[in-house]
């Protein structure tokens, strides 16, 4: 899908506005200027509105008629607002009409309540033909559905969301939803109702053994259930709370008597997650010397003493040592038998003397010869299991010390920032106050942490609980037929329902490890640090890992990089969908699309150097792209990065209005496309 | 003799089972632990006849490793004084088991009671265990031994 044109009449800001988008391959951008408030987010509502009848303010009322119009009409009067979005998909060309009429309910009534809604698509065939297509949306979401809307239409908050700290639930949404499994998603729910079904038949029907097995199981399920439910909550208090903690670092950069500790705070915070995380590694590799090499020490006994006696039978003769085959050697050298023959080469008696070299003894003194054999490895393995160790946790301790000198360090920039003078500019909280704030906040959410993990083990004795409650149910004696079959499809149903689930979990790790491996060269074809390394991991968090030597450690993002890191992520996403959609083979459950992307301030407040990386994300991220921006955000390096590639630009301008005037929003073509360098 | 596919022996998997390798992941898995707690078990002199579980060990499992091989013969051999022992793979197999119960008890007392990561109480017990030995003395003659064997001589002999 490319979009061509929008007319827009009545929706919220804009009274009666158009605006044609860059269709050009080389100059895929178009940009739309604005200020806060001027209507950046109402046009990506105003798009979002035409393809599916809904929009998304995170902020104020979804009233869409514009004030001016309703307040002109009379209580009973219709204000229309309508919006025609014109796009080519797959070579042809689509007209999209989308209408509602809002009827106002009294004098100072500006919302008007809905009283009809109607919506038409009409393709162009050839020249002159036109077919209205049934079904608009129907095709509208054949054509771009629904559930992608947000990786297409977004804005910086998305961007943030899909980077959180506990968000990996936006990664695997996402991924889910690029892959449109809702064949396979349907399948699982519709199993697991089926299964519930025969489960009820089982215990109505069942022995009084049958029956109890079911309730328990029943019961077992729900306790799950309270517990996901419960792990759910504290992953958003989690996030809730990081996101306050970090709006507390915005207001400390703020008040300048704090803004320089904070930082340095900030990067020994980074320095100490790195450290941590060094750590942990060389405890799991202490772990993995201990798991291989661990045990010979306490084998060293057995194989000396085993040694000594195969020595002693070998001196007693009753073990031939390899000496027999390097006489055999020598023999076949010398071309002389050890009766005097000669041996002729390839001779039958050279064959028969050589047949020998490759006679392996068997028996014990083989087994006693491979023993000793590998003599040599246990002893290597050993001595290389105290040195690695040795080693590993020396190096451990080292760690550790920079860990106690670092976490010394922040705990006095703390004392500093909570003891320095200056207020917020906007709340007037003072930094004692908000580092107050801030400890207690840091403090829960280790407590919430604590509390999903023990979560986390009860869930997983449950399932292990109703695992084995399942396998008595299987194997529980059932003399009543009815019974017997309702469990035999009850099985059978939950035997499906896994597989499907497998499957399903199978093809969202393959996409993520595409997505991954794309995520990976689009962040470090633009990151300023070369050293850092954007991944997906299995778990779907977005990482970026830092590479030290030659391991990888994770390290904290900054906003700058979150973003980044998102959309290569987004763009990742796009471009599998695209190569999918090109793709005729493997495509029964994944076909993909190629769609454009309209983006709401993807700057947000970052600094030059980072909106300098986004600009030079965004041109590569689809095949058409359509960005919205304040001038603060677009001027300089934005400008520098993108001037080349924008295909059409356009102001909002904002008009507050004033008497009996409402505001409203006018969108004007920027007269010159600016060329770098001018 | 039976396939190595079809020796298997019963085994339980214990709390320290658990504990070292689901809980913990100090040891990579259960043919790692058992033979671990088989060694530790020999070098004890703790084994259990009547061991039991329902674990099941498989010797293409404990036979993947060259060394656990020559540990598993070396065990066997001198638990029942027999070279027959060093052919013996079922005999091996059910040897390791009895001593892997043995080991698996004492591992549990040993770090049955930690909270928390045990990791450092683990190596710290192996490396007790190795400095109470005699390591150059055993070095040095095993040395021999391989020398010996290399050159036809014995291992006395050299030493002389």
């Amino acid at each position: 899908m490319q979009f061509k044109h929008i007319s827009i009449r009545n929706f919220r800001v804009f009274l009666d506005e158009e605006l044609r988008f860059s269709q050009n391959q080389e100059k895929n951008v178009t940009v739309l200027h604005g200020q806060n408030g001027s209507g950046k987010t109402t046009l990506l509502n105003a798009i979002r509105w035409a393809l599916y009848g809904s929009v998304q303010f995170d902020q104020g009322s979804d009233s869409l008629p514009h004030q001016g119009e309703m307040a002109r009409a009379h209580p009973g009067e219709k204000v229309s607002v309508s919006i025609d979005l014109s796009f080519e998909h797959e070579g042809s060309d689509f007209e999209l009409h989308r209408e509602a009429l809002f009827e106002k309910q009294n004098e100072k009534d500006l919302t008007g309540e809905i009283s009809s809604e109607d919506v038409s698509l009409v393709r162009q065939n050839g020249a002159n033909q036109r077919e209205k297509v049934n079904n608009p949306n129907t095709r509208i979401e054949q054509m771009m559905p629904h559930r992608l809307s947000n990786l297409f239409l977004f804005d910086g908050e998305y961007i943030d969301r899909i980077s959180g700290a506990d968000d990996r639930d936006e990664i695997k949404k996402a991924i889910q939803n690029i892959m449109g499994l809702e064949i396979l998603e349907r399948a699982i729910d519709h199993l697991k109702k089926v299964e519930n079904r025969f489960e009820n038949e089982v215990k109505q029907s069942g022995s009084d053994e049958l029956q109890e097995l079911v309730e328990k199981k029943q019961k077992k399920r729900k306790k799950k259930e309270d517990i996901e439910r419960k792990i759910t909550d504290i992953e958003e208090s989690r996030s809730t709370l990081q996101s306050e903690i970090e709006s507390i670092k915005a207001k400390y950069d703020q008040i300048d008597e704090v803004a320089g500790l904070s930082r340095e705070r900030s990067n020994k915070e980074d320095q100490r997650s790195k450290l941590k995380t060094e750590r942990d590694e060389l405890t799991d590799d202490i772990k993995s010397e201990i798991s291989t090499g661990g045990y010979l020490p306490f084998a060293m006994g057995a194989i000396e003493d085993t040694a000594k006696d195969i020595d002693e039978l070998r001196e007693k003769g009753k073990i031939p040592s390899e000496l027999s085959n390097e006489l055999v050697e020598e023999l076949l050298q010398t071309e002389e038998c050890i009766c005097g023959r000669h041996l002729a080469q390839n001779s039958e008696a050279y064959q028969r003397v050589a047949a020998f070299k490759d006679q392996t003894p068997e028996g014990v003194d083989t087994a006693a010869i491979q023993l000793i054999a590998r003599i040599g490895s246990i002893q290597e393995g050993r001595d290389g299991f105290f040195e690695t160790v040795e080693k590993k946790v020396a190096e451990r301790k080292e760690v550790n010390e920079k860990l106690e000198i670092v976490n010394e360090e922040i705990d006095e920039l703390s004392n500093k920032i909570a003891s320095a003078s200056g207020y917020d500019p906007e709340t007037d909280e003072s930094p004692e106050e908000l580092e107050r704030s801030r400890d207690e906040k840091i403090a829960e959410r280790a407590e919430l942490k604590a509390e999903k993990e023990q979560l986390l083990q009860d869930k997983d004795e449950t399932e292990d609980e109703i695992e084995s409650l399942s396998d008595e149910i299987d194997s529980a004696r059932e003399e009543e037929k009815e019974a017997a079959l309702a469990r035999k499809r009850m099985k059978t149903a939950r035997l499906v329902h896994q597989d499907i689930k497998q499957s399903f979990q199978e093809l969202q790790q393959r996409v993520r490890s595409w997505s991954n491996k794309r995520v990976q060269d689009t962040f470090s074809s633009v990151a300023r640090k070369s050293n850092y390394a954007a991944h997906i991991t299995e778990e779907f968090e977005l990482e970026i890992r830092e590479a030290i030597d030659d391991t990888e450690v994770e390290v904290q993002k900054s906003r700058g990089e979150r973003q980044i890191s998102s959309l290569a992520f987004i763009g990742s996403l796009v471009s599998i969908a695209k190569e999918r959609h090109e793709d005729d083979s493997e495509n029964r459950y994944f076909s993909g699309g190629i769609y454009p992307i309209v983006m709401d301030s993807p700057f947000g407040a970052l600094d030059k150097s980072y909106r300098r990386e986004i600009g030079r994300i965004i041109p590569v991220l689809a095949n058409q792209v359509v960005v919205m921006v304040t001038d603060s955000q677009w001027e300089g390096p934005v400008e520098d990065e993108m001037s080349d590639i924008v295909g059409k630009e356009y102001t909002l301008e904002y008009d507050a209005g004033s008497g009996e005037s409402y505001a409203r929003t006018r969108i004007e073509p920027v007269k010159e496309v600016p060329v770098r360098g001018d | 003799m039976a396939s190595s596919t079809s020796i298997r022996e019963k085994y339980e998997q214990t709390s320290i089972y658990e504990q070292l390798v689901d809980e913990h992941e100090i040891i990579n898995g259960y043919v790692d632990m058992f033979v671990f707690a088989a060694c530790v078990g020999y070098a004890n002199e703790r084994f259990i006849r009547n061991y039991g579980g329902d674990g099941e060990m498989l010797w293409m499992h404990v036979s993947n490793k060259e060394l656990y091989k020559a540990v598993a013969a070396s065990i066997a051999y001198q638990h029942h004084n027999d070279p027959e022992a060093l052919l013996d793979k079922e005999l091996q197999l059910r040897t390791l088991a009895m001593y892997s119960a043995g080991g698996a008890e004492l591992l549990e007392s040993e770090f049955g009671d930690i909270k928390g990561d045990p990791t450092d109480a683990v190596l710290n017990y192996i490396q007790e265990w190795d400095e109470q030995n005699d390591t150059q003395r055993r070095d040095t003659l095993l040395g021999d031994i391989m020398s010996s064997f290399e050159s036809g001589s014995s291992a006395d002999n050299k030493a002389d």
